[in-house]
């Protein structure tokens, strides 16, 4: 009899610790990898329905996994380097807010269509700074291999995107110099209104 | 994304006497645009721009030239060249720069590459009949990209400042004698000139994928040239094992009251994105649904309403100009049935 409970009680314990332990799982973050990895998932599904999405269509698909795993904000602020200072609140605002959307747009025009691309990570690295590098590899069929490494920086518990380096070229540097030297030669207004222009020259083309 | 762009960032140049006294016109001009630099706002020469007023300039220029001459006769090349016949002139081309690529292998100390470059070329000029076909490529033998301005740099020679040539375009200092002599490494120079304008054709033909990309993603497309032109050209100097420096631009970020200032920031600014990017696609979409649901009735307009929807058409989308013409219509059509009343109207009066 007794013998029966102690192995009921030991079976629901052992129950009870395994529900435990997949609750922790579950919560445990996802690793810098990860991150990447899910994100290009996203990418590669949404470019094999590109065509039937069309660009409003992928522009919907992609606004989460985007906003999800890029540190927008800090990408934002970084673009804009010194000059983020002298912004107002409220410019501040408008500008991430626009700057999101332009990196969704350019991620729905750019990845309109499938062509038997694939996504590979290959390592990944620690930086200085406690960020990490994940390298992966775009391989296009017929074409020599694209490498998109990508810098990753913690946000409270997760990782985030801050910048993709394509064959040496980093967007985020690239950026910052386009719009420091906007901002600097002819002010916010018409940086905002150039980003505007882009997302619009994104959906129509 | 960027990889269109990227693969054709290769600009090692044919026109050498062109080059030569291009250096000397740009040493005058380079002096007076560094003055010219200074009258701009606030504006300090950069260590790697130093001369962007006439690099400005040139930029236009170019761009000028390219829009109203090269590219119609680029679009007209790839319009009437089928694409097989295309692949095979740039096949063509690219092999011949190949002896080129092995000199630098050489000069580099890059033995093994050097070997593996001369088989490519061995191979393409011979099974690949003068180079048409690029047979190396599917036997395993990749095509490196090297050039004298990377053996430069590998040689510690500095970069120098960035340069907009006229005609040529991006360049840097120490890209020039680089230009010089992969040109005379290259048969194309000695052809004669119809073969050197072939291959300057095909060469801005191939760059077309990256100059389209350019216009679409710049904001400033100076700048983003510019920027973009450096950093391949460093990262094919490091044979793609560049040290990221991308952390320098994370630099600003450290200080500890930003950082939280920035935390306290994200949080409401992301939720607010959240909302405003749905918020408008919200507002947008019962724009038309209301505008819509106005027409099908079409009872209840008058001018008002047509002034404050004209108002609104200001900031509009492709859909919302759609709604706008068929909400137009539907005035249209209700003014003639009201018509249509009023003399059924009349004539039910009359008739009574």
């Amino acid at each position: 009899m007794f013998i029966k409970y102690k192995y009921f009680f030991i079976s629901a314990f052992l129950l009870l610790g395994s529900f435990v332990t997949q609750a922790e799982d579950l919560e445990q973050e996802l690793s810098a990898r990860e991150v990447v990895a899910n994100f290009q998932a996203q990418l590669l599904d949404t470019m094999k329905n590109g065509k039937k999405l069309g660009f409003d269509g992928r522009y919907k698909e992609l606004t989460e996994p985007v906003v999800k795993s890029h540190d927008l904000t800090k990408i934002a602020r970084i673009v804009v380097g010194r000059e983020w200072k002298k912004l107002t609140d409220e410019q501040k605002q408008q500008l991430v807010d626009v700057f999101s959307r332009l990196s969704i747009a350019s991620y729905a025009h750019n990845f309109k269509d499938f062509s038997g691309e694939q996504f590979e990570v290959v390592s990944e690295e620690q930086t200085p700074r406690g960020g990490v590098i994940v390298h992966t590899l775009l391989k296009i069929p017929g074409e020599k291999d694209v490498k998109l490494d990508y810098q990753m920086k913690k946000k409270g518990n997760e990782w985030r995107i801050i910048n993709i380096i394509a064959n040496g070229v980093s967007d985020l540097a690239l950026k910052r110099s386009e719009y420091t030297s906007i901002l600097k030669r002819e002010g916010f207004d018409a940086l905002l209104e150039k980003i505007s222009g882009k997302i619009k020259q994104y959906s129509t083309k | 994304m960027a990889s269109k762009f990227l693969r054709h960032l290769n600009f090692s140049i044919i026109f050498k006497f062109f080059l030569i006294t291009l250096i000397f016109q740009l040493v005058g001009c380079a002096t007076t645009s560094v003055d010219g630099q200074s009258d701009l706002e606030g504006q300090e020469v950069s260590a790697t721009d130093p001369y962007e007023g006439f690099n400005r300039t040139m930029f236009k220029f170019n761009d000028g030239l390219d829009s109203y001459l090269f590219e119609p006769i680029v679009d007209g090349y790839k319009w009437i060249t089928p694409d097989i016949l295309e692949t095979g002139v740039s096949n063509v081309f690219t092999n011949m720069r190949g002896i080129s690529v092995v000199i630098n292998d050489l000069l580099q100390g890059k033995l093994k590459q050097g070997a593996q470059d001369t088989g490519r070329f061995l191979i393409n000029s011979t099974v690949g009949i003068g180079g048409v076909f690029d047979v190396a490529t599917h036997a395993g033998l990749e095509q490196n990209d090297e050039d004298f301005a990377q053996t430069l740099a590998v040689w510690g020679v500095p970069r120098g400042p960035y340069l907009v040539l006229p005609v040529l375009g991006p360049a840097t200092f120490r890209g020039i004698p680089g230009a010089v002599v992969d040109s005379a490494a290259n048969p194309v120079s000695y052809l004669g000139w119809p073969v050197a304008a072939m291959a300057a054709l095909e060469r801005r033909a191939s760059e077309d994928g990256s100059l389209q990309f350019i216009d679409e993603a710049a904001v400033d497309p100076y700048v983003f040239t510019r920027e973009a032109y450096i950093q391949h050209r460093e990262y094919l100097a490091a044979d793609g094992e560049l040290e990221y420096n991308s952390d320098d631009l994370l630099a600003d970020l450290d200080d500890p009251e930003e950082d939280i200032d920035l935390l306290s920031d994200a949080g409401a600014l992301e939720i607010q994105n959240d909302t405003l990017n749905r918020d408008q696609q919200v507002e947008t979409e019962s724009a038309v649904k209301t505008v819509n649901n106005q027409t099908q009735p079409g009872e209840e307009q008058d001018d008002k309403d047509n002034k404050t929807s004209d108002d609104v058409k200001q900031e509009q989308s492709p859909e919302f100009e759609k709604a706008m013409r068929s909400f137009k219509k539907a005035t249209k059509t209700y003014h003639r049935a009201d018509k249509e009343l009023e003399l059924i109207k009349k004539g039910v009066s009359q008739s009574r």
